[in-house]
């Protein structure tokens, strides 16, 4: 890993400075941590797609109007308020 | 029977009297002796008089009126609900499983210190929380000795000396933290004209305090397509209103956690929750215990009055009464 790496560093190191290579090398090793509630959230649209399917069917009615005063506030509270109802309880199981 | 008093066989409640003569239940007969205004004794197989026929129509008009009342004033609820107010409640939080709610669990203590660590590092800069005093976090998330390393980073203005001046001193654990800005005019002026509150009781000064604070650390999405917030501002569905001041400011990895717990923006905005709800409710461990020990000494001390009430009354309920003839 480290020499092969130098070398694409060299290679690199024209388009940009060799430090971000390094520094991203240091942080690999330490373990990243990937947020799980968007992925609890992708999987819970399943269970709210007739809200979804209402948003975006509000979306489209307001887009041919212009005046500023339609808004989807509704759709989109429905909606989001289902996938929190559905990913509230997962998303603790995840983290410590 | 005019002027008389009906004297029922049998101990009746008050309520029962009443039902019967409202409904007009229908006992068995009885042989009731009755004893009248000009002393005589009579006998009378009576029944209770069934409510006259007028007052049967008056009550059931009037039990109509009731429900039809009652019908339109909750159509005229519902219908005096605009549907724009959804933004002005801000969308409803959902419930999350905090490990400290339950009426016999207490706080993540670990989670404590490392939502305090969260506070000084992302919210301390413009949020103050000047009720904590750091001598509050010993034996709750740090040791005596650790206190007093974290009190003493801090410079604490300090009363007159023997000279008549004011002057900076390193903090003690019974100073309170240290707030970012002199006064709110000077928080306001620095963040655009609004103020970040003191969090020192924010989970019990909001509504579903810890899941609105997760909610709202965690919410920031893209606007409904119509809704657009001006610059400086950002949306936020959990909001009242919809535009917050505050920007986005958890994300993965903001913050290296000393144990080393991975750091992802749920981790990070649960601990700080975790914290802040310690910082508003810091007795909650302890009223725990104390009210698992009085609510149970109360349940058998209820048990103890009614068995004694119960013993005490057997006589009187178990009394009998014995009509006779009169001839």
């Amino acid at each position: 890993m480290g020499s092969g790496f130098r070398v694409r560093c060299i290679l690199a190191w024209s388009l940009r400075g060799c430090e971000h290579e390094e520094e991203a090398s240091v942080e690999e090793e330490v373990v990243e941590a990937m947020d799980p509630k968007p992925e609890i959230e992708d999987s819970c649209k399943p269970r709210c797609v007739k809200q979804l399917i209402s948003y975006e069917a509000c979306v489209k009615r307001i887009e041919e109007d212009e005046n500023g005063q339609k808004h989807c506030t509704g759709q989109y509270f429905d909606y989001w308020g289902c996938i929190d109802q559905c990913a509230a309880p997962k998303l603790f199981r995840k983290i410590v | 029977m005019a002027g008389g008093r009906a004297l029922l066989s049998g101990p009746r409640s008050w309520c029962e009297l009443l039902l019967a003569r409202r409904f007009g239940i229908q006992n068995e007969k009885r042989n009731v002796t009755l004893c009248s205004q000009n002393g005589r004794w009579m006998t009378e197989n009576s029944l209770p008089k069934r409510s006259s026929q007028s007052q049967d129509q008056r009550s059931t008009l009037s039990n109509i009126a009731a429900l039809v009342g009652a019908g339109a004033m909750g159509m005229l609820g519902l219908a005096g609900f605009a549907h724009a107010d959804e933004a002005e409640h801000g969308l409803q939080a959902p419930s999350y499983p905090w490990s400290h709610s339950g009426w016999f669990s207490s706080y993540d203590h670990a989670s404590i210190r490392r939502g305090h660590q969260v506070y000084k590092e992302v919210c301390a800069a413009c949020h103050a929380m000047s009720l904590v005093t750091y001598r509050d976090l010993i034996g709750v998330a740090y040791t005596e000795a650790e206190v007093k390393a974290l009190a003493s980073e801090i410079e604490v203005e300090d009363g007159p000396n023997d000279a008549g001046e004011m002057f900076m001193r390193p903090g003690k654990p019974s100073d309170h933290l240290q707030a970012p800005y002199a006064n709110e005019q000077a928080a306001r002026a620095a963040n655009g004209g609004a103020y970040p509150p003191d969090l020192s009781l924010i989970c019990k000064a909001r509504h579903n305090g810890q899941n609105y604070i997760f909610s709202l650390l965690m919410g920031y999405r893209d606007a409904p397509a119509g809704i657009s917030v001006r610059q400086g501002l950002h949306y936020n569905p959990y909001f009242i209103g919809g535009a917050i001041a505050m920007p986005k400011v958890i994300n993965d990895g903001q913050v290296e956690y000393d144990d080393g717990t991975p750091a992802s923006a749920s981790q990070i905005a649960k601990d700080v929750v975790t914290y802040l709800s310690w910082a508003a409710e810091p007795e909650a461990d302890e009223r725990k215990l104390i009210g698992a020990k009085w609510i149970l000494g109360a349940c058998i001390a209820l048990f103890q009055a009614g068995y004694f009430k119960r013993w005490k009354w057997a006589p009187y309920k178990s009394r009998r009464i014995i009509w006779d003839v009169v001839n």
